[in-house]
């Protein structure tokens, strides 16, 4: 007993450990005075209307769902397939697969990133449309669509495909009506995942951004360097709440449909 | 069959466009010339491998990134396998909330978290003021532009890393094998070190590597928390590449301290008698 | 109503002959079984039927006509699968109606016709259900009315008991035969369990390594199989070795419990040694001294409830397996009296 209770003293210190950094954001955020103090001087919204009014900001913020939501539609598909194609695959071959496809989770970032900047230099396209920094975040993001649809497709019985086709279904009626409503809570985790992922990137996004261009990140580490005000601690909290929105409207979406126990 | 190849397709595409050969690129490009009017000359030469394994500057660097990702991992382990143990075993009400916790780093950015430790380690971050009014101490305490704020940080920043796959083997993990084990006589302590942590090893394995791969190539947390008086080799990379624009250099620089992390690796693998092949 | 015949069907997985060249015929209604231990093709003739699995060689014709080059949607197959497959995501309801929409059947038809399977498989009520909120016998009835509700050419099961437990087996063998009889549908079943195709099926196909080794009624297959492997395989075995006689114009076979007369399709030859098969319930226990029984010892004796199993070993060190209804009455080690009934003995091959 006296060891459980050790085990949990020492967990509640641990994950007290990991919300600190993010619940002193989330405080400073609301400080009312100019600098960043602690405990604050008082409650205001001050920096959230600053940070809103703050055309820079707010251009980041956009540049950077853009670029999130490009990376996710074109890792979600792709993933999915590579999902689909490992989970009926003989197992050395999804053996191997299963490693290239995390790979890219696996390499250094940075390293990542310098290997796509040269890259780019070389195809002669550099950086302009964001072409190096969306095919940047695409290798970023295609390792949590592919696991997690991977995931889904773990307890998936092939029979239920099969028994759609006994019943008269076509290969791609069987796949719509079937297989895709079984994997989509794990399609929309492993999405959801990419687009946070992609969002909060800041290495791959700081070699690969085209000039003149920042994501939120790299506005917000720009900032930093020369600024104390909370109104950077007002972005930050305005992401992570952002972020606690969209998870829990998706365990909502997800939610409805569980899979098999 | 052919069809099914299909699938695989624009995934292999992208994995030899923008892994494959941009690699392979960079190793190229470490041995092109340092060019004064561009970012690389023509041609082939050694000469940035030489500049940069001769010099005692970039091996103290290395060796800084390298010291910093072995205690930043240490840590991550120590503190990440209880999580794990709590997560996988402890269910109940507040399994779902203690996960979100554990898996909360993942869901915000980097650069936030960062700048949440800066608040928290600062000269007159939280703590030296709690420190201050609860009279611990009349003087400043170190705590951050140091290799502990850097570490701290780190560990916070990737011990989801950590959690993850320890969390992930302990969840496959019968618990009749650990009852098996009572059952033939073995103390709970002996059942654990005998049958749990040797299966839940390769999920350690994983973990270890992973966090360390995350903290030797880190970028925007030492920079932030190290204040530029921590100088780890990411940093020194990126700014031979983006300042002075000499891209073999940086690029010779960046595979060197991949090199030097592969052969660490390679030498916990083979230290670690971690293989279960089902 | 549909006729099945299967010509020449081959499957190859690399070099072994997964199914090797067999021919089968099953008419218009008739429950046939195909009966089997794992991996004796028993499921990939049946995945071939059913169109999963393309033949190398060989047809399959539904009423004369080949379907071999159509997918299996478009064979109008009824399949109940071992592990069910009840789709998890759609209720008991959205599960019976989804042949039915692959047909673009009125709405008003569909609702009439869930309605009417769920009640031919008593499970009326548990239309909203999900998979997961059933029982095992549930779901495997749902899986048949999904099967039957689209009303198919022919019904493919492919173990379907497999993952229930003993007596919920029972029940379903029993609801199962009973449904396929009133409803009148041309079936394929696919066991390795002797019992379920015993009780159930009208004809039983025997397979061993990707071919058929006989074929018959339930009956013809238990008394009257035709080989060593057919005979161990369904039921219990006792194998004596006999000497042929004749005696007034009938060939008899000897043997170490008694002579009794062969088959008269038999074609052995006075003098010839055979193998013959005696099932254990053909043996009687009496005490040792009884007139006209064969003594032995009990060997072993296990209580089953409803019968008693012995081993006797004679006295030639042969030994034979008894049942005997009712709980033991013999210990191990005692002398007892054995006698074999006067039916025919079934020769099994020549002993050689």
């Amino acid at each position: 007993m006296s060891r459980r209770r050790v085990l949990s003293i020492v967990c509640a210190a641990i994950y007290a450990f990991l919300l600190a950094p993010i619940v002193v954001v989330i405080i400073a955020s609301f400080n009312s005075g100019a600098f960043l103090t602690f405990p604050p001087q008082g409650l205001s919204l001050r920096w959230y209307s600053t940070f809103l009014h703050n055309e820079v900001f707010i251009q980041a913020f956009m540049t950077s769902i853009r670029i999130a939501a490009v990376a996710t539609g074109v890792s979600g598909v792709i993933g999915s397939m590579a999902a689909l194609f490992t989970a009926r695959a003989q197992p050395a071959v999804a053996n191997s697969v299963r490693m290239a496809m995390i790979a890219p989770m696996l390499l250094p970032e940075v390293l990542t990133a310098i290997g796509l900047l040269f890259y780019f230099y070389a195809l002669g396209i550099g950086l302009h449309h964001s072409v190096a920094l969306i095919a940047g975040h695409i290798l970023l993001t295609l390792p949590f669509v592919y696991i997690n649809v991977s995931t889904a497709l773990r307890g998936f019985d092939w029979s239920w495909e099969q028994a759609a086709r006994s019943l008269g279904a076509s290969p791609l009626t069987a796949f719509r009506r079937v297989t895709l409503p079984i994997i989509r809570p794990g399609l929309i985790n492993g999405c959801l995942f990419a687009f946070i992922v992609s969002f909060d990137a800041f290495s791959t996004s700081f070699l690969l951004k085209d000039i003149g261009v920042a994501t939120l990140p790299l506005q917000l580490f720009d900032y930093l360097r020369l600024n104390f005000t909370p109104e950077a601690a007002a972005v930050s909290s305005f992401t992570v709440f952002a972020t606690v929105l969209v998870m829990l409207l998706a365990e909502r979406l997800s939610g409805s449909q569980r899979r098999r126990p | 069959m052919s069809r099914r190849l299909l699938l695989m397709l624009p995934a292999a595409l992208v994995l030899i466009f923008l892994i494959v050969l941009p690699y392979a690129n960079i190793i190229v490009i470490s041995f092109r010339p340092l060019s004064p009017d561009g970012a690389y000359g023509q041609g082939f030469t050694a000469a940035n491998y030489v500049t940069v394994l001769t010099s005692a500057h970039y091996w103290r660097q290395i060796w800084t990134t390298i010291w910093i990702g072995l205690v930043t991992t240490a840590l991550a382990l120590l503190l990440g396998f209880p999580v794990a143990w709590d997560l996988a075993r402890n269910r109940g009400r507040s399994q779902a909330l203690r996960r979100a916790i554990a898996l909360s780093p993942l869901l915000v950015g980097i650069v936030v978290r960062s700048y949440g430790w800066t608040i928290l380690l600062g000269n007159n971050g939280v703590i030296n003021r709690l420190a201050r009014a609860l009279g611990l101490t009349q003087s400043i305490i170190p705590l951050m532009y140091n290799r502990f704020g850097v570490i701290v940080a780190l560990t916070h920043v990737f011990l989801p890393f950590m959690i993850l796959p320890i969390m992930g083997v302990l969840q496959e993990l019968d618990p009749a094998l650990e009852q098996a084990g009572r059952s033939l006589g073995a103390s709970p302590r002996t059942a654990f070190r005998r049958i749990v942590l040797p299966l839940c090893l390769p999920g350690v394995q994983s973990g270890c590597v992973m966090v360390f791969i995350l903290t030797i190539s880190a970028y925007v947390t030492p920079m932030l928390l190290g204040g530029m008086r921590v100088k780890t080799m990411p940093m020194t990379v990126v700014s031979t590449l983006i300042d002075a624009f000499r891209w073999p250099l940086g690029a010779a620089q960046a595979l060197v301290l991949s090199l030097c992390g592969g052969l660490i690796l390679i030498a916990f693998m083979r230290l670690t008698p971690m293989r279960w092949n089902r | 109503m549909t006729e099945v015949v299967i010509q020449d069907l081959t499957k190859r997985y690399g070099a072994a002959a997964a199914v090797d060249s067999i021919s089968l015929s099953i008419s218009e209604g008739e429950f046939v079984s195909l009966l089997g231990p794992s991996g004796c093709g028993k499921s990939t003739t049946l995945r071939l039927v059913a169109g999963f699995d393309q033949a190398d060689a060989g047809k399959i014709l539904f009423d004369g006509q080949d379907v071999s080059p159509l997918p299996p949607e478009r064979r109008d197959i009824g399949m109940v699968f071992q592990s069910y497959a009840l789709f998890p995501h759609m209720t008991v309801a959205q599960n019976l109606a989804f042949g039915l929409q692959m047909r673009k059947a009125p709405r008003a038809v569909i609702e009439e016709r869930v309605a009417r399977a769920l009640d031919l498989v008593r499970l009326d009520g548990k239309a909203d259900r999900y998979p997961r909120e059933l029982s095992g016998g549930q779901q495997q009835r749902v899986a048949l009315a999904r099967a039957l509700v689209i009303e198919p050419r022919i019904l493919l099961l492919d173990e379907p008991l497999a993952n229930l437990d003993a007596k919920l087996r029972d029940e379903m063998r029993l609801f199962i035969g009973e449904l396929q009889r009133r409803v009148g549908i041309t079936t394929i079943y696919v066991t390795h369990d002797q019992a379920e195709a015993m009780n159930m099926s009208d004809q039983v196909v025997v397979m061993f390594k990707g071919r058929i080794e006989q074929r018959g009624s339930p009956r013809d297959i238990y008394e009257r199989p035709n080989g060593l492997e057919v005979a161990t395989f369904i039921g219990q075995a006792n194998f004596l070795s006999a000497t042929v006689t004749v005696d007034t114009g009938r060939l008899m076979a000897q043997t170490a419990l008694g002579t009794r007369p062969l088959p008269p399709e038999s074609d052995a030859s006075p003098g010839q040694v055979l193998s013959v098969l005696v099932r254990p319930e053909a043996l009687t226990l009496t005490d040792s001294a009884a007139p006209g029984a064969v003594s032995g010892v009990v060997e072993l004796a296990q209580y089953n409830g409803a019968f008693t199993e012995y081993r006797i070993r004679l006295a030639d060190q042969e030994t034979v397996c008894v049942q005997t209804p009712g709980p033991a009455r013999h210990s191990r080690g005692v002398g007892v009296g054995l006698r074999l009934a006067m039916d025919p003995l079934w020769p099994i091959g020549s002993d050689a």
